[in-house]
C-alpha cells in the first residue's frame, strides 16, 4: 500500500524531472557568475582598497544585489543535485550519492563565502564602532575579507569540479544521454579541480575555467531542449533493479 | 505504538527540544551583553560574562545538531511520500546546520579579540574592542542570513505534510507560508534593518506554522488508521 502511495507520486516522468534539473542548472549558475564574477569583478579592484571601498558605497545597490545572487546560488544548486541523484540512480547509485554529498559540502562552503561577501559593507559602513581605526585600515580589512570570500568561493569550486567529474563518469556510463557530454563534463571538472594548486590555477588562467564552457554548456542545453531519453532512462532504471534483487 | 505515529512523536520531541536553546542563544544572551554601538561596554559585559557567552556559543552549536537530527527523523517519517522532496528538505537544513556551526566562529573571535592575548597587544585596547564588536555583528549577520534556509527546508518540509495524508494538510499549507515568511524577512534584516521589526510583527501569524507542526507532531503523533481512506480517495 504505502509503496503504491510512493510509486504513483514519483511517476513525474524522468524526461520532467531532467528538464526541471536543467532549469536550476541554469539559475544556479547564472545567479553564481553574476554574483561571483559579474558584480565583484565591476566593484573590486584588487590592487586598491580605496578604490574598491569607494566603488562599493557608491554602488551599494548593485553590490547587496550581487550577495543575494551568490546566496541564492546556493539553494539552485542543491535542488539541482537532488535531481540529478533521481535521475543518475539507476546508472550506480553509490557514485550518485557521493556526488550529492560533494556537491552537498560545495553549497555549504559557498553558504559560508557569502557571509564573508557581506562583511565588508559592514566594515565600511560600521563608523561608529570601527571608529578606533583609521579609515585606511578599514578599507583594507575590507579588501582582505573579499579576498577571503573569493578563496571560499575558490574551494566550493573545488568541491563543484569533483562532481562534474562524478557526474560525467555518470552520463558516460548512462544509455539515455550522450556520452561526449560526459566526457566534455569530466573535462570541466577538471579544469575546476586545478584551483586545488593556486600557482597552478594561476599559470592556466583563464584556460582552465573556459575548459567548464564545453561541458556544462551542452549539459545544460541537452536537458532543456532535449530532457533525457525516456524509454530508455526506463529501461536502466528496471535493469538496475533485477541486478539488485 | 504504530511506527508511524512513534517517528512523529519522536520528530516532535526532537523539535520542542529547540525551545530550550534557540530563545537563549538568539534572544537571551545577546540582549543581555551586547551594547549596541558601544564596544568598550560590550566588551566590558562579555569579559564580566564570560561563563554566560560561552554558554550561549554551546547552545548555538546545540541548536544545529538538535536541527540536523529534527531533519532526520522527519526524513524517517515523511521519505515514504517523496524521496526527492524528503532529500531537498534534508540538503537545506544541512546547510543552515553548517552556516551555524561556522556562525559560532565568530563568537570565539570576538571572544579572543576581547580578552587580548599577548600576540594581540600590537593593537590598542579600544582598537582590539571595536575588532570584537565587528566579529559580534558578522555573527549576527549570519543568523539573519541563515534565515534564508529556515524558511526554505520548510517549502519541502510543507509540501510533504500536506501530500502525506497521517498529517493534517492546513499545517502544510501554513508551513509553505512560513516558507516565504522567513525567505522576505532575511534580505530585510540584512539589508533595511529600521523596517525589521515592522515586517517580523506582521509575520508572527505566519511564523506560527512551526510551533502548531510541532505541536501536533508531539501531542497528536500521525492520524495512522486514516492512510487506507485518503490513499483511495485522492487516486
Amino acid at each position: 500500500m504505502t509503496t503504491g502511495l510512493r510509486e504513483r507520486i514519483a511517476e513525474a516522468s524522468p524526461r520532467f524531472k531532467a528538464r526541471m534539473a536543467g532549469v536550476s542548472y541554469l539559475l544556479g549558475s547564472l545567479t553564481s557568475v553574476f554574483g561571483q564574477m559579474v558584480v565583484l569583478g565591476m566593484l573590486v579592484v584588487p590592487a586598491s582598497a580605496t578604490a574598491t571601498a569607494a566603488n562599493i558605497l557608491s554602488h551599494e545597490s548593485l553590490f547587496r544585489l550581487g550577495f543575494v545572487a551568490s546566496l541564492m546560488t546556493v539553494p539552485f544548486h542543491l535542488i539541482w543535485a537532488v535531481l540529478f541523484y533521481g535521475l543518475f540512480k539507476p546508472v550506480n547509485r553509490s557514485v550518485s550519492l557521493l556526488a550529492g554529498f560533494v556537491m552537498l559540502l560545495g553549497c555549504a562552503m559557498w553558504a559560508l563565502s557569502s557571509l564573508f561577501h557581506l562583511a565588508p559593507l559592514l566594515v565600511l559602513q560600521g563608523q561608529s564602532s570601527l571608529s578606533a581605526f583609521a579609515p585606511e585600515q578599514l578599507q583594507a580589512l575590507a579588501l582582505m575579507l573579499f579576498k577571503m570570500n573569493a578563496q571560499a568561493y575558490d574551494i566550493g569550486l573545488v568541491f563543484f569540479g569533483f562532481w562534474c567529474v562524478l557526474v560525467g563518469y555518470l552520463i558516460f556510463r548512462s544509455t539515455f544521454l550522450p556520452r561526449i557530454i560526459g566526457v566534455l563534463e569530466v573535462f570541466a571538472g577538471l579544469g575546476y579541480l586545478t584551483l586545488l594548486w593556486r600557482p597552478l590555477a594561476r599559470y592556466l588562467y583563464p584556460y582552465n575555467l573556459a575548459l567548464a564552457g564545453p561541458g556544462e554548456i551542452s549539459l545544460m542545453l541537452w536537458l532543456l531542449v532535449v530532457g533525457v531519453n525516456d524509454e530508455r532512462w526506463k529501461e536502466q532504471a528496471s535493469s538496475a533493479r533485477d541486478w539488485r534483487s | 505504538m504504530h511506527p508511524t505515529k512513534k517517528a512523529g512523536r519522536i520528530a516532535g520531541a526532537i523539535y520542542a527540544s529547540m525551545v530550550f536553546v534557540g530563545p537563549f542563544s538568539l534572544i537571551y544572551v545577546p540582549n543581555k551583553l551586547i551594547v549596541r554601538g558601544d564596544a568598550t561596554a560590550t566588551a566590558a559585559n562579555v569579559l564580566a560574562h564570560q561563563t554566560l557567552f560561552g554558554f550561549g556559543i554551546i547552545a548555538d552549536m546545540a541548536g544545529a545538531v538538535i536541527f540536523i537530527s529534527l531533519a532526520v527523523a522527519l526524513y524517517r517519517l515523511l521519505s515514504g511520500v517523496s524521496v526527492p522532496w524528503a532529500l531537498l528538505m534534508v540538503g537545506f537544513v544541512s546547510v543552515s546546520a553548517a552556516v551555524g556551526f561556522f556562525d559560532t566562529l565568530n563568537n570565539i573571535a570576538a571572544l579572543h579579540l576581547f580578552r587580548g592575548g599577548e600576540f594581540l597587544s600590537v593593537f590598542d585596547q579600544s582598537q582590539r574592542d571595536s575588532l570584537g564588536m565587528f566579529f559580534l555583528r558578522l555573527h549576527s549577520q549570519g543568523i539573519f542570513m541563515n534565515e534564508l534556509f529556515w524558511g526554505l527546508w520548510l517549502f519541502p518540509f510543507g509540501l510533504l505534510v500536506y501530500r502525506s495524508g497521517f498529517l493534517p494538510s492546513w499545517i502544510g499549507v501554513w508551513l509553505m507560508i512560513n516558507c516565504f515568511a522567513y525567505v522576505i524577512l532575511s534580505p530585510i534584516a540584512l539589508f533595511f534593518p529600521t523596517y525589521y521589526g515592522t515586517a517580523f510583527k506582521l509575520a508572527q501569524p505566519v511564523l506560527f506554522g512551526e510551533i502548531a507542526i510541532m505541536l501536533w507532531l508531539l501531542i497528536k503523533g500521525a492520524k495512522v488508521p486514516e492512510l487506507p481512506q485518503r490513499t483511495v480517495a485522492s487516486a
